[in-house]
């Protein structure tokens, strides 16, 4: 630089008095230059915070269990049907119900009919009867498998209800017709179409009900088929038999219909469900029993509140002489925690918690008002130790001023806690516990009043709040559990500021400590 | 830690050693900042800027000269790059402006010695802050000045003069300075005596 190297007095007196001057930044700053240049390093606090709510979020997503069993409940349906005419209607006879044939296809043929005449006779006996169809009617509830028949009188409304809620036959779509004309067969061959709708059941674990996909079986075979399988029926008394399970043809989806694998596409033949499945069907899925949950009646939350006290303990960390709470005069005040978490048993009586705390602190310290501010001082030191001096201007003094003034040093506070509760003593409606936590701690705002390094004055320094701190809980409470399962809670509790509510910076550090009684309700997540 | 150890240390990104450095000058170049600045916000967010960039180019450092007079020509320009940015003064700073300007009577609190001359810097117009503590603070030449700031060097010195005599004027009347000027800068007895 090339200045004129004759500089009056005035610009020395400018230069000297300037590089005097130091103010004492922020912790902001520093954090926000570190987190500038360190981009992949973000502030230990943030980390810890978002790894905890990772583990809670995997604790709960690993006990709540989404298992899909696949099951397929298919009721064996045989078509076997043994023919007869009873009471002027065509009777079929299947092991598990009874199809009648009615409106006018019977009654256009009933004069055959009652000649006992058999139905392939008919058939050919009939002119180009492949367009009409006969409705099948279903007369009977399932039933235990047998091969007798079962006689009733007709009733068309009481068979048609009974047949769409009980077996799900779709008697709209199950006809008695002719055969078209087959290439190689016989023409106008009389064939029994039959549709059933059939629930495939699943149960999942995490939720109450059953859930139902139906397929729809059918099938379609000449009374001469059904004739042969038939007599191979009466001869067995293993209806498992898979050469005369329908064919699945189709697969509605309901609502319920399962994302992913689907087991409809996925299903196991009747012949494979082992005995085990059968089993599972027969105690859960025909009962809409639910798969118990891992950690129902385990998980809890809670809420709570506590009103306490808060005290101050000043340390002066340069010198020893004398105690520095002596020489002001401050009062404790009101403190407030609320807040909310979950609560979940590891061990027998041994239970740990977290959640997030809302805290208020507060004390008062008496102090003078002046008319006009005064100069002092306040000291600081760095990190290597150095002493320096930081000049401020304040209204405020200690012992002696015109107008007598409470100043309020308080802090809103956002908490973690991470801790157990233990019981001592009691049965399952009345206990004695005693609870610790560890509380990282983020002044969201605060008013602080530092003392001067002559103690004579009180200078407000917000900036100079330490904004991450860390605290300390320990609580003994009794808690009655009610009948309709809420907990109720209630004890004293001590709570400990950790670090120093200033920066490190200042030269006397404050620490705080609340004494309270803490009300809480627990109720467990079903 | 020493110079060369925290310098070694910021080359190699060492977090501490930068925190070491950040730590141990932030207090004088914070300083630097208030006297640019409107406020003590503005004066940390200059500050902010400044050290990232020092950090950003310290490997540029060559060991001439201290290291401390490498970063504060670093945070120097910073603030005048923020004022510029916010266009927060210009070269337009003309006699008719600067007369029409009076000495804000702020109520400035019985402060001492350097807070109370760094204050009544602050109170003059940017223009001939900026000018006033580039060159009577910094020393920075005329020349120099004229090309941070895009204007004439003879705009800089007759700003400068004008900032010298408003200073005075300021500190006269805040009973920091005594009277004669010709005669000599004395302070009051107040100031004096620290």
């Amino acid at each position: 630089m090339d200045r004129n190297l004759d500089i009056d007095n005035f610009e020395l007196l400018l230069k000297e008095r300037s590089d005097e001057f130091k103010m004492y930044p922020t912790k902001r700053i520093w954090h926000s230059i570190y987190n500038n240049i360190h981009p992949g390093r973000k502030w230990p606090s943030i980390a810890m915070s978002i790894t905890l709510i990772a583990i809670l979020l995997l604790f709960g997503f690993l006990n709540t269990n989404n298992k899909i069993l696949k099951q397929e409940a298919v009721y064996p349906v045989y078509f076997a049907l043994n023919t007869s005419i009873n009471n002027n209607f065509l009777v079929f006879t299947h092991p598990f119900f009874d199809f009648v044939s009615f409106d006018k296809f019977q009654q256009k043929h009933l004069q055959t009919f009652a000649d006992n005449s058999t139905l392939n006779e008919l058939a050919k006996n009939s002119e180009n009867n492949a367009e009409e169809t006969s409705k099948l009617l279903f007369v009977q509830n399932i039933r235990p498998i047998q091969n007798s028949v079962q006689k009733t009188n007709l009733n068309t409304i009481t068979a048609k209800k009974i047949a769409e809620s009980n077996f799900n036959l779709i008697l709209n779509e199950s006809v008695l017709k002719y055969s078209p004309a087959i290439q190689g067969g016989i023409k106008n061959e009389l064939l029994i179409s039959v549709k059933v709708k059939l629930p495939v059941l699943y149960n999942l674990e995490n939720k109450n009900t059953l859930v139902e996909n139906d397929a729809i079986f059918s099938a379609e075979k000449t009374i001469a088929q059904i004739s042969t399988e038939n007599n191979r029926l009466a001869n067995s008394s293993d209806f498992n038999d898979a050469n005369t399970i329908f064919e699945k043809t189709e697969v509605i989806a309901n609502k319920n219909t399962l994302p992913g694998n689907n087991p409809l596409t996925t299903s196991k033949a009747e012949s494979s469900l082992t005995n085990e499945e059968k089993d599972w069907i027969e105690n859960y899925a025909l009962y809409n029993r639910a798969a118990p949950k891992k950690w129902a009646g385990k998980l809890a939350w809670q809420t709570y509140i506590t009103p306490s006290v808060v005290y101050r303990d000043l340390k002066n960390t340069i010198s020893t002489e004398g105690d520095i709470n002596k020489s002001v005069i401050q009062h404790p005040s009101f403190g407030l925690e609320i807040g909310g978490g979950i609560l979940y048993p590891i061990f027998k009586g041994v239970k740990i918690k977290t959640g997030l705390q809302l805290n208020f602190t507060r004390y008062n310290t008496e102090a003078y008002g002046n008319s006009h501010p005064v100069a002092t001082t306040i000291m600081l030191h760095s990190a290597t130790g150095q002493l320096f001096p930081a000049y401020r201007s304040t209204p405020y003094s200690n012992g002696d001023g015109i107008t007598p003034i409470k100043l309020h040093n308080q802090t809103f506070q956002i908490s973690i806690p991470m801790g157990l509760d233990v019981k001592i003593a009691g049965n399952e409606n009345l206990q004695w516990n005693i609870g610790a936590t560890i509380q990282p701690s983020y002044i969201i705002a605060g008013k602080s009043y530092l003392i001067s390094s002559d103690k004579r004055n009180y200078i407000k320094e917000s900036t100079m709040l330490n904004r991450f701190n860390l605290n300390a809980g320990f609580e003994t409470f009794i808690s009655y559990k009610t009948n309709n399962g809420f907990i109720f809670q209630m004890g004293p509790q001590f709570r400990k500021q950790l670090f120093t509510t200033n920066s490190k910076q200042y030269i006397i550090e404050e620490r705080l400590n609340n004494y309270g009684f803490k009300f809480g309700i627990t109720k467990l997540i079903k | 830690m020493t110079e060369e150890i925290m310098l070694k240390g910021c080359l190699e990104n060492n977090a501490a050693s930068q925190e070491t450095l950040y730590t141990r000058l932030s207090p004088k170049m914070l300083g630097v900042c208030y006297r640019f600045a409107k406020n003590r916000e503005d004066a940390e967010d200059m500050l902010q800027e400044g050290f990232i960039k020092v950090f950003a180019q310290i490997h540029q450092y060559r060991n001439e000269g201290a290291l401390e007079g490498w970063i504060r020509r670093i945070v120097v320009h910073t603030c005048i790059n923020i004022l510029k940015k916010n266009k927060k003064f210009s070269d337009s700073v003309d006699i008719s402006y600067a007369n029409g300007v009076g000495i804000r009577e702020e109520n400035i609190p019985s402060i001492m010695q350097a807070k109370q001359v760094v204050e009544c810097i602050r109170l003059l117009p940017v223009g001939y802050r900026t000018v006033l503590n580039l060159y009577a603070i910094e020393g920075y030449s005329h020349k120099e000045i004229g090309g941070m700031l895009d204007i004439e060097e003879s705009t800089s010195r007759s700003q400068y003069t004008r900032a010298k005599v408003m200073l005075e004027e300021i500190l006269v009347k805040k009973n920091i300075l005594l009277r004669p000027r010709n005669k000599g800068i004395a302070l009051t007895g107040a100031v004096a005596n620290n």
